[in-house]
Order: structure tokens, then sequence, then C-alpha cells
């Protein structure tokens, strides 16, 4: 009678343990959820910034820019300062999927006043070689760059990768002119979204 | 009964358990409790000695104080060790104590934790949303000229355009251009607004975006027409809601100072997506929640 009532009693001691620990492996295996949806989140959010400009000057119909092209590091890459016919500015991409993502190519600035074929191409500004330097400052590893190459090629003979599009962004004068002597950044969304937002 | 009530006092209970049984400090407080019982035990079976020897006439030697001190030590040992399955008893009570506070503990935990899991999926789900702004189809390119046929929509009402609209334009890429409201993250997030994209002109890429084709954004009284809609057609939304939804869409899109100062707004541009187009193509623009404009899925309509 005594040993069936120590028994009885260790086994309810282990059963509590078992669900004690079965509670704890459920927590963790939460956490481990939570950081996860967090890091995604965050991913989400990301954003590359590969050009920042500045207009310098709006007069008699033309629109003065200071621009600068960067890579992932946050280098600069290049830097333009030019004006050009009309007065809202736009920035043209090329907007690719790849591994997961979306990579932006800033491809030719042009404004409201001058046709797209007539922009200022910007792939030759920071075609190093081929590769587009835009895309330096990360580890792609030798066949990433390759790929990139082969990406940036095809952008320039003006062949369009599956799934690509254009993405334009600008400045509307009516309603949200860009402000000489203010820094704006074009930022690059993981989704292939383009935005601009003060810096 | 209230649970939650009982929780405090249960806690506290097994805080100090824990603490008594797991800590240097507390191993110390209850060996100095022991300790004190001892020395009382011991001090006053001495001290019942000496009365009854200044009683008698005698005095208490060392010897016999010893002795009183052996058989208290004795005597505290022998009860210990008579208590000892009481002592086991309340041990096991301790622990489980400690167990099921634990338990209870890990139960909340495991609540919040469900209940932040959830909140950061609506977070994911509402980030990862896109709407879509219109679809195009191409009618006739001939790498000079394209004709359009656009649909617009809402994205309070996905199911069916609220527009349709031909345009033609010049050169073999069309650019359709919008004016694009990007809400603060916290805004998206929560889900209580949408990213907005308005589209208000097509233009080719042999012709400047001011000469391209408009696409009439705002109606006489300043409202977009995407948004201008008759008592009937928009039903399920009380018109009153609506039609303060449009004025505050409107204060936005006038008021720079207003919308910086309500700090909802990350930032308003316009936005253009481009695509080489050939006739009978087909795209869906999208404006996505986490900021800008898209072409997604050629196939989806």
């Amino acid at each position: 009678m005594k040993h069936s009532g120590s028994g009885l009693f260790m086994a309810v001691l282990l059963a509590l343990g078992l669900v004690f620990l079965g509670l704890t492996a459920l927590t963790a295996l939460q956490k481990a959820e939570i950081a996860r949806l967090e890091k995604g989140i965050q991913a989400l959010k990301e954003e590359l910034v590969p050009i920042r400009f500045m207009v310098l000057e709006r007069d008699k119909g033309l629109v003065k820019a200071r621009v600068r092209l960067y890579d992932l590091a946050g280098n600069e890459v290049d830097l333009l300062e030019m004006t050009w016919p009309g007065t809202e500015l736009s920035f043209d991409f090329s907007v690719v999927p790849a591994a997961g993502r979306y990579l932006a190519f800033p491809r030719r600035i042009f404004t409201d006043r001058l046709a797209p074929s007539s922009g200022t191409n910007l792939f030759p500004r920071y075609d190093k070689e081929g590769f587009p330097a835009v895309f330096e400052g990360a580890d792609f590893g030798r066949l990433g760059r390759a790929r990139l190459t082969d990406l940036f090629q095809a952008l320039k003979e003006d062949r369009e990768p599956s799934g690509s599009f254009g993405s334009v962004v600008h400045d509307i004068a009516r309603i949200a002119a860009f402000q000489p002597g203010v820094v704006y950044k074009v930022v690059a969304r993981p989704k292939g979204g383009i935005e601009i937002l003060e810096d | 009964m209230d649970i939650d009530r009982l929780k405090g006092p249960l806690f506290a209970a097994a805080d100090a358990v824990a603490f008594l049984l797991t800590r240097p400090t507390g191993w110390a407080i209850l060996g100095g409790i022991l300790a004190l019982g001892l020395i009382l035990r011991v001090s006053g079976a001495l001290r019942d000695r000496f009365l009854a020897c200044e009683a008698s006439g005698r005095r208490m030697g060392a010897a016999q104080a010893m002795g009183v001190l052996i058989r208290e030590l004795y005597g505290s040992l022998a009860s210990a060790a008579a208590v000892l399955p009481t002592l086991a008893a309340v041990l096991v009570g301790a622990v489980l104590l400690v167990g099921v506070s634990d338990s209870i503990r890990v139960l909340d935990q495991i609540e919040a934790n469900r209940a932040r899991i959830s909140e950061l999926s609506a977070v994911v789900r509402n980030l990862e949303r896109r709407y879509r702004v219109a679809d195009v189809r191409v009618l006739s390119a001939d790498g000079r000229t394209a004709r359009l046929s656009l649909a617009f929509y809402d994205s309070r009402t996905p199911a069916k355009p609220v527009r349709t609209q031909e345009a033609e334009i010049e050169g073999s890429e069309v650019f359709v251009d919008a004016l694009v409201l990007d809400f603060a993250y916290s805004e998206i997030e929560s889900g209580r607004r949408v990213n907005l994209a308005l589209p208000y002109r097509v233009y080719g890429n042999l012709q400047a975006p001011a000469e391209g084709r408009e696409l009439a954004l705002l109606d006489d009284q300043g409202v977009p027409l995407l948004y201008r809609r008759s008592e009937a057609e928009i039903y399920g939304i009380d018109p009153k809601t609506y039609d303060s939804r449009l004025e505050e869409l409107m204060n936005l899109l006038e008021d720079e100072g207003a919308r910086r100062k309500a700090g909802i707004l990350r930032s308003v541009f316009g936005a253009a997506v481009r695509r080489k187009v050939r006739t009978g193509d087909a795209f869906t623009i999208w404006v996505e929640q986490t900021g800008g404009l898209t072409i997604k899925g050629d196939s989806g309509f």
C-alpha cells in the first residue's frame, strides 16, 4: 500500500515534470517563431540607397541638380552635376528579380520636358569593366558577380530579363516638388518598389 | 473566482521557497534559523540545569554543562530524524508549489508569445500586401505608337475596376505615371492605412512626360476621379464616412505642413512603371505596402 502510494506520487511528479518540459519546449519554439517574424519584418523594410540628389536651381524652364550614385556599402560611385530642360526631375531604374528579391539598376535621368529616350544614360557611369559598380560592397561570390554582369549586359543591350520592369520616381511640381538645397534619397525596396525620401 | 488574484500570493510564496532552497543566501537564512533554534534550546536547558544546581546548593561544573550540551544536540538530531518524513513531505510540497507556479508562469508566457506571434504575423501580412492599381492591355503597338486600354482600381473595392480608359502613347515603351502616397510604416503595419497610388498620366519613351495623355486625376472640385462615386456606387460604406475619407485624402495631398505634422505620411512623390510593349501584351500595376509601384504577375488577368 505504502509502495503503491509512493509510486503514484512519483508518477504524478514525473507527469508534472514532463508537462513543464513540454511547456518550456513550446515557449522555445514560440521564441524562435517571434525571432523569425521580426527578422522578416526587418527584411521587408530594408532599404538600399543607390542615389542621393539635390536640386541646385530651377530657373527659366531649366532644372539643375547634383546626383550621386552609391554602391551597396554606401561608397560613392559617381557624381554628376547637370542642367536639364524642364522642372520635374525623373530617375528611371530597371528593376530585375534575382534570388528572391528585386535589384534596381539606375538607368537614366529625364524630366517632364525631356523624353525618356533623350534622357541622360546612367549605365556608363557605373560600368566597371562590365560589372555594375552600384552592386559593389557585398559578397556575391564569383557566380553572383558573373550573373550580375550578364544582367547588366542585357539591360545595356535593351533586353529585358524575365520578370523585370522599369520604375521611375519623380517630383510633381504642383503637389510635391523637390526643394532646392534639400538632399533626397532614392530608396529601393526588396519587393521591387522604389520611393523618394528626404535624407 | 478570479484566478489572476491568486497568482500574486502563489508567485510570492513560490519565489520565497525557491530563494530559500536554491540561493546561498537562502541556505544561510535557513541555517541561521536552525542554529538559533538550537542555541535557544541548549541555552534553555543549561539555564534550567544551572537553576536546579543553584537550588540544591551545588555548583554546575564544565563537565556537567558539556553533558547537557551533548544531550541537547543528540536530542535535536533525534527529533529531526523523527520528523524527517514530515520534513520530506514539506520539501516535496515546496517543490510542487514552485513547479506549479513556474508552470502557470510558462502558460502565461505561452499566451503572451501567442499574442505577439499573432501581432507580428498581422504586421508581415500588412507589409507583404499589395493592391492592384491598374490593368494595362495593349490594343496595338507598332514600335512608334501604342494604343492602350487601362482599367483603374480602388484598393477598397478591388474586385472590379472603377474606371476604364483608352490612351495612345508615342514609342515602344509605355510609362504609367501616378501620384503615390506612402504612409508611415507604423500606419501600414497596424493596417490603419494602405499606400495609395492615383494614376494621372501615360506617356511613351519617345515623348516628354508633359506631352503624355492626362488621365484626369482630379474632378472640378479637386477630388481624385478614382475616388469620386455616386451614392449608389459606394454600397457598403456610409456616404458620410466616404466623404470624410475623401476630405482627409485631399487635405493630405494639398497641405504639405499638415501631412508632415500628422506624421502619418512617409513620402509623396510621382512614380511611373514602364514596360516595353507589343500588341496583345497585358500587365498589372501594383502599389506595394512596403513602398513604391511594381509590375508583377503578367498573366494575372
